[in-house]
């Protein structure tokens, strides 16, 4: 009697201690080449050599979170059940607009270009003006590309609201853009890699428009984190930084893991003329201009979907 | 009068509760501004797009609004796939209902049928419509249709069948037969289950449509569900809020326009007005 009564003392001692212990990291990434570290990160942890958590060290588990488009991950990450995400610069703003610059905070760059305007190949779609009337799918209501097309839109002399307008504008999960624009359901594409070479490899899609350095990718963290771990928020943002410089220094070996990544993820295989098609559209770098953002925001507030601005230094400070 | 200044002051008092408890709990940081807005954001949505003819740009300048009236246009979306669905489940519905009460062999067949899928919760017909007609009009259509039809079906056969059978032996000792019968005895004493079973069917109609707008992007029109789900890509709370106001609206005007003129002739002819 006495004896089980220790042993159940060791044991929620045991135990308690090993929950104390172990911190678990939520990430967030899209299952894009323009999330190539997110990808690698995901994919190493699920080969059980994660990139991250061999910088993290042993205490630290990372738990990946796919996500179709940043609106559903900039979700997660204010209700609080994100700690940190790969997002398009475009929904990271939204929020921290949006929340009076209290919730998220951006760490570092990780890619640009790699998103593209992709038109039916036949050629109806051959300048601006051709648009009107036509049916243009995104990835998702708010997204980066789809603020991208919104705003292009107007600027050239469309009318377009949340319901429709003079270009019918359908936010579309990645995965349907494809057979609805083989099937000629969809005009037009605004979307990135690897969905701009897939438009363009398996439906003969053509590219209108390439954002060669427009910021496609930035790595977030929700404020809470950086109050609770600011030092993991540091270790993290090193293992970012080091991967970005090991994906161009690295290029065949880092096509090979992240085809490999996308293979595991959409259960299907990506091929290597995808990757190698795709992969001179985009670079990796941790850099980001806030000047790139401010001009972000203009765009946001001209198709309607951001009112008030605030200054974005705090974005940028890495701080709570 | 006084009745009117009730509920008036106590919606005021809900609203000065939402702003200032709001207010309170945002400035000391326990709610995130994001996902609690103010009632001032949500008026303002509901404004700028209704009746406001201009609004204001960031830097100030007004310029015309673009989404003038967007509200009214997608609710009238909404509301026009509610009303020709309910109107097919009615058109439907309470003939079948007639059937079921009447024939041993229907009540058995249909009867069953009816009274098992009203137990099925009408969006769950949302993915196999989606299969069958694709994202479109009619995959809305069957969803309203499925969602009213078996509730009416069941509230009609209710109705028929509770009809005191003294009422019909009377009526035949008088002289009336068959569809004299029907029209002049059976009819309106079945009408308050009739009734209750068309504001079921109503009400089933209705989540339905909202819950299949809210997860379906239908290409030929955005709706308020559409609207409300936007919303929530956008971080954007006031618009979530102003379109369940809006959709609380249309429900409280439907209940007024279609319902209490019927319950109100109901309880002139049963004597029980008031």
């Amino acid at each position: 009697m006495k004896f089980s009564r220790h042993l159940i003392l060791f044991l929620a001692l045991a135990v308690g201690v090993h929950a104390a212990e172990k911190i678990t990291l939520r990430v967030g990434y899209f299952p894009n080449i323009t999330h190539a570290q997110g990808l690698v990160g995901s994919h190493t942890t699920r080969e059980k050599h994660g990139w991250f958590e061999e910088r993290l060290g042993p205490d630290v588990t990372v738990q990946w979170y796919a996500f179709n488009a940043g609106p559903g991950a900039m979700e997660a990450l204010l209700s609080g059940s994100l700690d940190l995400t790969y997002v398009g610069p475009n929904p990271a703003l939204n929020a921290y607009i949006r929340s009076q610059g209290d919730e998220v905070r951006v760490l570092a760059g990780a890619a640009e270009g790699g998103a593209a305007l992709i038109v039916q190949g036949d050629g109806h779609l051959a300048k601006p003006a051709d648009f009107k009337g036509k049916k243009l799918a995104t990835p998702q209501l708010g997204n980066t590309q789809d603020v991208a097309a919104r705003a292009w839109l107007a600027k050239q002399g469309f009318k377009i609201t949340q319901t429709g307008g003079e270009v019918s504008v359908l936010p579309t999960q990645n995965a349907d853009q494809l057979p609805l624009f083989q099937t000629g359901r969809l005009d037009a594409v605004w979307t990135v890699e690897p969905w701009v070479s897939r438009l363009e490899l398996e439906a003969n899609g053509k590219v209108f428009l390439e954002q060669k350095d427009a910021i496609t990718t930035v790595l977030v963290s929700s404020v809470k984190l950086l109050k609770t771990r600011p030092e993991l928020v540091k270790k993290f943002t090193a293992a970012h930084v080091e991967l970005t410089a090991w994906l161009n220094a690295h290029g065949d070996e880092a096509r090979a893991l992240v085809r490999a990544a996308l293979t595991a993820e959409t259960k299907r295989p990506a091929s290597a003329a995808l990757v190698t098609n795709a992969w001179p559209r985009l670079k990796f770098t941790v850099n980001v201009e806030p000047a790139q953002l401010t001009k972000l925001v203009a765009e946001a507030q001209s198709v309607g979907f951001l009112r008030d601005a605030i200054p974005l230094d705090r974005l940028f400070s890495g701080k709570p | 009068m006084k009745r009117t200044f009730t509920a008036l002051v106590f919606f005021a008092l809900l609203v000065a509760g939402w702003h200032f408890g709001r207010d309170y709990m945002v400035r000391t940081h326990r709610w995130s501004p994001v996902l609690v807005p103010s009632p001032e954001s949500v008026a303002r949505y509901l404004w700028e797009n209704t009746f406001a003819a201009e609004i204001l740009t960031p830097s100030g300048v007004p310029e015309p609004n673009l989404n003038r009236w967007l509200l009214f246009l997608a609710a009238w979306v909404t509301v026009k796939r509610l009303l020709l669905g309910y109107l097919i489940g009615l058109v439907a519905g309470v003939p079948l209902g007639f059937l079921t009460a009447r024939v041993q062999v229907a009540r058995d067949t249909l009867g069953v049928l009816a009274l098992g899928l009203q137990g099925l919760p009408s969006v769950c017909w949302v993915p196999p419509a989606l299969l069958w007609f694709g994202q479109t009009e009619s995959a809305m259509l069957f969803v309203v249709v499925m969602g009213t039809l078996w509730s009416v079906v069941l509230a009609t056969e209710t109705g028929v069948r509770h009809v005191n059978p003294l009422y019909i032996r009377a009526a035949q000792t008088m002289g009336s037969r068959g569809l004299h019968t029907w029209r002049k005895v059976i009819l309106p004493a079945a009408l308050p289950f009739i009734v209750s079973g068309m504001k079921q069917g109503w009400a089933f109609a209705w989540r339905s449509l909202m819950a299949a707008e809210i997860y379906v992007t239908i290409l030929s029109g955005a709706g308020l569900g559409y609207l409300l789900n936007n919303g929530r890509d956008l971080n954007a709370m006031e618009q979530v809020i102003g379109i369940m106001l809006v959709i609380v609206a249309i429900g409280l005007l439907a209940d007024k326009v279609l319902f209490a003129p019927w319950e109100n002739f109901l309880h002139r002819r049963w004597g029980t007005a008031k």
